[in-house]
């Protein structure tokens, strides 16, 4: 018990393992029935990269001729906060139809809606100075990139899974 | 050998001399500063850096009006107000004042107040946009660790009760920071082992994927296609999966034990520049962004002002 607590120091690294505590079992605890579990600002309890997958996938925005958009110039957000807000609603409509669905096959219709949301949300948040840009574009379209490893290599497949036009 | 290992081992608290303390404070300041300005980007341009640091913080918007996904403190009240101009404005310009105060001395209970509330509201309110981003909780965590310490020393010394340690109020928000700082690595590496059910190492064989993932995303984000250049490495390194999991499992008992570097100055220097490594070799493959992480470990556990200091011996003692 000595060696232990030697090892661990609870009392002089009280603070520490109080953020421990915090935020590896409390947050997640209080937050477990939120969107997020685990996450409260800013304590978090890290969860990106916990589990490595063999497969992945990104978002990317071009307009409607296909031709790609620089996520952060255009809109001011990075590229990853993108994909997270499309996953972040195919969490949700997995949930909504009994959780029983994988993320990647749930229907078209669905994953439109929720890359048609991402898209009217980007327009909203684009920079002042970029508006003018964003609507010269007359429209957008989120497009599903996915990796995955087949046979010991590496495939890509690019497919578009929503369109706003203005 | 034994007596080198009980010397490593040994729990001796990092009494921070004064000087040492400046450093550490401008480092902080300048950290909260990137949040209004990032002027991070232009790091190796220092006229850019300066400009950036004094003009853009003018021009520079929160976005966001609402909050449709509320996280954090967002859950149980309405945080838009912050993003409004004017209460923005007058935010940053009072973060600006306080952080100038902070780095002249004054408690950072009156002189980190603004800056931290202000970050926390702003991260806040970013983070209930429906995407989480993690770049900023390190630094907000650390900063609000060493305010909390700052009162807390604050009123102690106020009601005459002994202080923590017999730190003075700089060495016990640095002492407080340096604490939580690493409370989030070992956080990091627990998460890592429930949701992989403890097969982080096996799985790290998968990285390449991540990688590849990880640096269109960013091509994505610029369309600068310097990003697109990974494909040979990824193959090489899904051919050769040991590279992988020597370079992204040692991460794994790094972070789950970096609270030994918290034990005395030298282990810190070893846990802080192994993290840095670690950070800077993901930096490199994966086109994450680390530079707070890299900096408040050189600022609270690498110290490398004090291992220049020659006279850094005679200061111990005392």
């Amino acid at each position: 018990m000595h060696r232990l607590k030697d090892f661990f120091l609870f009392r002089e690294l009280a603070p520490h393992w109080a953020v421990v505590v915090l935020m590896a079992i409390l947050i997640p605890a209080l937050t477990a029935k939120t969107e997020k579990p685990g996450e409260f600002y800013p304590f978090s309890n890290y969860p990106m990269y916990d589990s490595f997958e063999p497969a992945t996938y990104y978002v990317k925005v071009t307009d409607t001729q296909d031709q790609q958009v620089a996520i952060g110039t255009t809109f001011g957000i990075a590229s990853s906060d993108v994909k997270k807000a499309f996953d972040r609603k195919l969490i949700a409509a997995k949930a909504a139809s009994g959780g029983k669905i994988k993320k990647a096959d749930l229907p078209p219709e669905i994953q439109q809606k929720a890359a048609i949301d991402v898209l009217q949300w980007l327009r909203t948040i684009s920079p002042p100075d970029q508006k003018a840009r964003v609507d010269a574009l007359h429209g957008l379209r989120l497009h599903r990139v996915d990796i995955t490893l087949e046979n010991g290599d590496l495939k890509r497949q690019s497919k578009p899974v929503g369109e706003i036009q203005y | 050998m034994k007596r080198l290992l009980d010397v490593l081992w040994r729990w001796e608290p990092m009494a921070h001399s004064r000087w040492e303390l400046v450093f550490m404070r401008v480092m902080v300041a300048l950290l909260i500063w990137d949040t209004h300005s990032a002027w991070v980007n232009q790091l190796w341009d220092p006229v850019a850096v300066i400009k950036a640091m004094a003009e853009r913080p003018f021009a520079w918007d929160i976005p966001f009006t609402a909050q449709p996904h509320p996280n954090g403190l967002a859950m149980w009240m309405d945080v838009t107000w912050v993003s409004t101009a004017a209460v923005e404005q007058t935010l940053r310009a009072l973060t600006f004042v306080s952080l100038i105060a902070y780095v002249a001395g004054v408690s950072a209970a009156w002189s980190l107040a603004i800056p931290v509330w202000f970050g926390i509201l702003a991260g806040t309110l970013s983070n209930s946009q429906g995407a989480i981003g993690h770049m900023t909780q390190g630094l907000h965590q650390v900063t609000l660790g060493i305010w909390m310490a700052s009162v807390w020393w604050a009123l102690r010394s106020r009601k005459g009760l002994p202080l923590w340690r017999g730190f003075n109020r700089g060495q016990c928000e640095a002492e407080v920071g340096r604490q939580v700082l690493i409370g989030g690595y070992v956080v990091s590496a627990v998460s890592k082992l429930i949701e992989s059910k403890a097969l982080w190492f096996v799985n790290a064989r998968y990285v390449p994927l991540h990688m590849l993932k990880n640096n269109e995303m960013k091509y994505a984000q610029s369309l600068d296609p310097a990003f697109l250049q990974m494909e040979g490495l990824s193959r090489l390194m899904l051919d050769h999966p040991v590279i992988c999991q020597l370079l992204f499992g040692v991460g794994l008992p790094l972070e789950l034990f970096a609270f030994v570097g918290l034990r005395n100055r030298k282990l810190a220097v070893i846990i802080g520049a192994l993290l840095i490594f670690f950070h800077w070799s993901v930096m490199q493959l994966m086109s994450l962004f680390f530079f707070f992480n890299i900096t408040l470990l050189l600022t609270f556990l690498v110290c490398p002002w004090w291992w220049l200091n020659p006279r850094r011996t005679a200061q111990e003692a005392t």
